[in-house]
């Protein structure tokens, strides 16, 4: 049985088709539908939450729940690791694999990854867009400027923090970029445990401020205030309080009539006119495991970076891939360098309970060429682990089991008692770091799986290494009893995907030009973190999201994107 | 190579996974395995509910789930909290005419629905966690796999590939641990758990895992999956459970503010005594835990 169509079935010819349902292709189509534009958007996930396409915000039923066993024991909405996995080496000298299953896998799902983030939602800066020409040559690493810069984008990013309900406190951010207007919503009431760690950051002349989160903290465009559940970032939202996609960007592409929505429909080849240089159809696997073809007058690419390489590759068999004369598509991929302090209380400050993250610290994402001050990232407080999860520490990684793993579950010293801090820091790019396809391992439908090569350099090994004794600091001020960081993941497990189809202005050195538009390929665009030359040292999703509402502009009013703003905004 | 999920996908934030798995190597100050002082055998277990396990398989994954998860004073062991129940429930998810796999949303019941002042009602959902969500073909074929394994299905897509190989599936993989372990000891069912280390330490690594994995899953999963009986594991761990649609902040229409519990609460500490503090045998591990990775330790 086909999974049934969602948005105005209607519609048979297309302006624009978009690869994915994700946050760069829901706020693409957001901007697209509301200026006229037809669009058919292609996903390869189930739908989890009924009535996107229904007015009435009362009629959305979402399928998520707070439940461990569905989406962590299980992996509901996950690729799955037998029939899709991806595969990883750190570099060509490891031979063709080290690794087969989940490297980064973002879910699957109508509405992307971000149905399962806990919708920290924050700015870049405006060096982050510059960095090529801030920071010179490094010797291994590919830093360019962005063909954008910070206030070209700030409407965007304004933009997208009113369609996704961003809470926050302006001025309360020591590093705060300018902003033309104030967060939609107050930030909402914090965690115990990062009351704490705010206390301990004053002592220590830190500013810890409310994160900036696409998480209702009072009733905003018909979705409820947050009840701070506590299952949040991994888990999808079962009251829709959370901004993400599906009910946000998404809901409203599809609310204007304008949009058409395939879920489980994969496209798996990229059809070329005879030139090469025009998109002129796509081929899809269809949800009952038939073969579809879809037309468009132009087509974006917004799979997430990992997925959209691969596709451009699968569609050129034996070739260097679509798009790819400058050699670079599927290289400088970047990930942040996530850094995982925990600190160990001896009261509980059940960190289980809210919305996983409630402050944040930008002291430690550092100022470029500041040796006193190198490029770190923000860095997350808050914490939340389930009791699934916190018996695989115990049980999995420990070996415990017997009277001490129970008397550890009651204790509980790594759920009920934990302080997490995470800092993202930047992730120098590097041609070498890459995504291609696996020579031999398939998928389900027989076709190549993406395989990543990568290796981190020692800009951001050396970043980590400056402060890491900083965030132990911290949690000491806070009040911990023990601190430890964990190492470095073997397998790169980052949900933070950037790079691999750079935008630039020169054609030899970028895949991509200013305006998301592939240098070699007339009518095709992607409006995902792809395009990113490099990962700054904050949570992507919101630049992605006010990224894409600046292609999608752009490609209604060339030259002149902003002049698509204002005219789709929550009711 | 081995597969990652055994655990499950953990959320983007895993504190102290890597710390833990670094330190495995480090003198912990107890010894793994090692046998609860004085639990008693397992509560006699008829065969599994769904008839998947014979009543001696059923009877011997009871007593292994006591042996990873003890009854003791505190409350029920890894049996009786229903992980022979979950096990069978899972291994048969796809044996019927739709799947049974993952639970629908959003809401389990268990919790109150709020009033408009963010104060509890008596009003409750229903229990959307009774129903299940379909799964998609690919999803659908990769669970057939995992359960049943490759040669039961027609292949996987890289059964032949070096360092892959064919998937044995689950199931199997239960069948033969049990049998296994009852071969060697046909009356595991009733040993003690100083017998019962020999045994378990007779399973491989891999099976140790899985039987520990879904022990763990069935005492702290949601109860509609067939474990955590009565909510006992929740309980003996002080974890409330789902909490929605209440949760432990709400909104008051009325004032516009937000309201947060006084039994539970978020912005401070709890205002009732901890009912388990850390002993010293669990401070002693988190010495070790410090001193071997790079930790601090700071009163
Ligand atoms: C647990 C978790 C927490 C996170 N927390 C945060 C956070 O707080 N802040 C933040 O900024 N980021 C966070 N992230 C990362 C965030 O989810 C990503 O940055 C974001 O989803 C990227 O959006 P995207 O549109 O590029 O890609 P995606 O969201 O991955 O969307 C791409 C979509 O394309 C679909 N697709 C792929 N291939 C095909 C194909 N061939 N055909 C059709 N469809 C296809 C996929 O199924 C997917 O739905 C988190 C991620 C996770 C998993």
């Amino acid at each position: 049985m086909s999974a049934p169509v969602i948005g105005n079935s209607s519609l048979t010819r297309f302006d624009v088709l978009i690869v994915g349902a994700g946050l760069g292709a829901s706020a693409a189509a957001e901007i697209l539908c509301a200026q006229g534009q037809k669009v058919l958007l292609l996903e390869a996930g189930q739908s989890l939450i009924d009535g996107l396409d229904d007015p009435d915000p009362s009629h959305l039923r979402s399928h998520f729940s707070n439940d461990e066993v569905k989406l962590h024991s299980r992996g509901l909405v996950y690729a799955d690791s037998i029939m899709e996995p991806r595969t990883f080496r750190p570099s060509p000298a490891d031979g063709d694999r080290t690794y087969v299953g989940d490297v980064n896998g973002l879910p699957k799902t109508v509405g992307g990854g971000m149905l399962l983030s806990d919708m920290k939602l924050i700015r870049f800066r405006p060096t982050d867009f510059q960095l090529g020409t801030l920071l010179g040559e490094v010797p291994g690493a590919s830093f360019a400027d962005w063909p954008v810069t910070y206030d070209e984008l700030e409407p965007f990013y304004l933009h997208a923090e009113t369609v996704m309900g961003v809470q926050g406190q302006a001025g309360s951010d020591p590093t705060e970029p300018p902003r033309s207007g104030p967060y939609p919503l107050p930030p909402g009431l914090p965690m115990y445990a990062a009351v704490l760690a705010q206390a301990g950051a004053q002592k220590l002349g830190y500013t810890a401020f409310p994160y900036p989160e696409g998480i209702a903290s009072r009733p905003y465009d018909g979705r409820p205030a947050c009840a701070q559940c506590g299952f949040c970032s991994g888990f999808g939202c079962p009251t829709n309080a959370k901004g993400a996609p599906g009910v946000t960007t998404l809901r409203h592409a599809l609310l204007t009539g304008n949009c058409q929505l395939w879920p489980e429909t994969r496209v798996i080849k990229l059809l070329l006119s005879a030139s090469g240089n025009e998109v002129t159809g796509v081929q899809a696997i269809g949800s009952d495991g038939s073969p579809l073809q879809f037309t468009a007058d132009r087509y974006i690419l917004a799979a997430s970076p990992i997925e959209d390489v691969r596709l451009l590759l699968l569609s050129d068999p034996g070739g260097p891939g679509v798009g790819n004369s400058s050699g670079l598509v599927g290289r400088n991929l970047t990930f942040h360098l996530e850094t995982d302090a925990a600190g160990i209380f001896e009261e509980r400050v059940h960190a289980y309970r809210g919305t996983g993250t409630s402050w944040a610290l930008t002291e430690f994402r550092g100022v470029p060429n500041d040796p006193a001050r190198p490029l770190g990232g923000v860095v997350e407080i808050g914490g939340p682990v389930g009791p699934v999860d916190e018996t695989a520490i115990y049980a999995g990684q420990l070996g415990m089991n017997g009277a001490r793993l129970k008397a550890l579950m009651r204790q509980s010293p790594l759920r009920d008692r934990v302080l997490g801090l995470t800092m993202h820091g930047e992730d120098a790019p590097q041609p070498t770091n890459r995504v291609d396809l696996d020579p031999a391992v398939r998928d389900i439908d027989g076709l190549p799986v993406a395989r990543v090569t990568y290796q981190n350099h020692s800009f951001e090994l050396n970043a980590r290494a400056f402060y890491v004794p900083k965030l132990l600091d911290l949690l000491g001020a806070a009040g911990a009893k023990y601190g430890f960081v964990d190492p470095i993941s073997s397998v790169p497990s980052s949900r933070h995907i950037m790079g691999t189809l750079r935008f630039g202005t020169d054609p030899k050195k970028s895949v991509c030009d200013a305006t998301g538009l592939f240098h070699d390929v007339g009518n095709l665009y992607a409006t995902d973190g792809a395009l990113f030359p490099t990962s700054s040292g904050f949570n992507p999703s919101l630049t992605i999201g006010a990224l894409a509402a600046f292609v999608a502009g752009g490609m209604v009013f060339p030259g002149s994107p902003q002049k698509v703003l204002g005219a789709s905004q929550p009711g | 190579m081995e597969p990652r999920d055994r655990w499950g996908r953990w959320s983007r934030r895993d504190f102290l996974r890597g710390v833990a798995a670094g330190a495995v190597g480090v003198a912990l100050p107890v010894a793994c395995g090692r046998p609860s002082s004085g639990s008693p055998p397992a509560a006699a277990t008829s065969g599994g509910a769904t008839g998947f396990f014979s009543s001696e398989e059923a009877a011997a994954l009871g007593r292994l789930a006591d042996f990873v998860f003890p009854p003791d004073s505190s409350g029920p062991g890894g049996s009786a909290l229903g992980t022979v129940a979950y096990v069978e429930q899972l291994l048969t998810a796809l044996d019927g005419t739709a799947p049974q796999l993952w639970r629908d949303g959003p809401y389990s019941g268990r919790a109150p629905w709020p009033d408009v002042h963010g104060q509890a009602t008596t009003d409750f959902p229903s229990d959307d966690f009774d129903d299940f969500l379909p799964l998609d073909r690919v999803h659908l074929a990769g669970w057939k796999v995992r359960l049943l394994g490759s040669s039961a299905v027609g292949g996987a897509p890289n059964d032949a590939v070096a360092g892959i190989g064919p998937v044995v599936g689950q199931r199997d993989q239960m069948k033969q641990l049990l049998g296994a372990a009852l071969a060697a000891a046909p009356s595991l069912a009733s040993m003690d758990d100083s017998a019962l280390v020999q045994v378990w330490g007779g399973l491989s690594a891999g099976e140790r895992s899985l039987v520990t994995a879904f022990t763990m899953q069935a005492v702290f999963g949601a109860p509609e999956y067939g474990g955590n009986v009565k909510l006992g594991g929740w309980a003996q761990s002080h974890f409330p459970g789902d909490q929605l649609p209440f949760g432990y902040c709400q909104y008051d229409a009325e004032t516009g503010t937000l309201v947060e519990r006084a039994d539970l609460p978020l912005t401070k500490a709890d205002p009732t005594p901890d009912p388990d503090p850390m002993d010293s045998t669990t401070l002693a591990l988190l010495d070790s835990l410090a001193a071997g990775s790079g930790g601090r330790k700071y009163y």
